[in-house]
């Protein structure tokens, strides 16, 4: 079978795409039913949702966010990055809101969580991008040095 | 197994002769090894056909459906399908760095980030060509190997 329509392709570049639709079908069905984890439910809630939150922005911006929108132009493309970074952000931010609004409907929630949980998400996005940009300026620190490598040891020869 | 090495500058071409009384594994690694170092590709340029040596080559590009084979000065077009050019250089340090280029990691003398975050490869004769993200990964392992294997 032709990899590029397998199950184990689609796996592999949507993986990301699939963990955040499942922690959303669960975050309404734990909403919904609101007696599966009753007495930490907003407990588990928080940390399920700030994992899944800071886990999925890099790669979402990266590359699940490419597939998901399936939009090659913005891929080759010189202004991919702010392109990319800002639509994410301003992706991520929409369900995030929108399902503290949907959380709403089922418990009562503290005053000010839609502002709480802006802040929280743009401190944690805009540190989560710095680290993936640090990394990336790391990696091609290395891989200039192996490149020196070569071309010294092609002279040489 | 004897080795002997002469110099001869009169020379029209280099050869290799190889000398066996057996073709084992060492003298059949020692025909690859010569294949490799020579592999050569029949491109075309202005009508005319021409034997570029895959050393020789910067890298490759596809463009209009068809390959397009850099030299340091020079470009020549290849008939043939991209992928069936990147399982032909696979085994001569070639990789894919975007959808349409194959480089040779030979001839990479640096990868920058620009302020776009897109990042580009600087050959040796100074031309920029940008590395998708999807290849990033695979050309680091590819440069990390090739140093690790030359040093």
């Amino acid at each position: 079978m032709n990899k590029r329509y397998s199950w184990d392709r689609f796996f592999e570049g949507n993986k990301f795409v699939l963990i955040c639709v499942i922690f959303t079908l669960f975050v309404i069905a734990e909403s919904v039913t609101n007696s599966i984890f009753d007495t930490v439910a907003y407990l588990n809630f928080e940390f399920v949702f700030w994992t899944i939150a800071l886990l999925s922005a890099p790669v979402f911006t990266f590359s699940a966010f490419q597939r998901l929108w399936q939009s090659n132009y913005i891929a080759e493309r010189d202004y991919l990055f702010w392109v990319s970074f800002p639509l994410h952000y301003l992706y991520s931010l929409v369900l995030i809101m929108l399902i503290t609004f949907l959380h709403g409907f089922f418990e009562q929630l503290p005053q000010g969580v839609y502002l709480t949980r802006f802040i929280t998400f743009t401190f944690f996005y805009v540190l989560v991008t710095i680290g993936a940009i640090v990394l990336d300026l790391m990696q091609t620190e290395k891989d200039n040095k192996n490149l020196s490598k070569i071309q010294s040891k092609l002279k040489i020869q | 197994m004897k080795l002997t090495a002469r110099k001869d500058i009169a020379l029209d071409d280099d050869y290799v002769d190889v000398r066996y009384r057996e073709l084992t594994p060492e003298i059949h690694q020692i025909f690859q090894i010569c294949e490799d170092a020579g592999y050569i590709l029949l491109c075309e340029k202005e009508g005319a056909q021409y034997r570029i040596d895959a050393n020789d080559v910067l890298y490759v590009e596809w463009v209009d459906s068809r390959c397009c084979v850099y030299t340091k000065d020079d470009v020549f077009i290849m008939p043939a399908p991209l992928k069936q050019m990147e399982e032909t250089l696979a085994g001569r340090h070639f990789i894919r760095i975007s959808r349409n280029v194959l480089v040779n990691v030979f001839k990479v003398q640096s990868v920058s980030n620009g302020l776009n975050f897109r990042r580009t490869a600087e050959m040796v004769n100074g031309e920029k060509i940008i590395i998708s993200r999807h290849y990033r990964g695979a050309l680091s392992k590819a440069i990390e190997h090739l140093a690790e294997e030359m040093s």
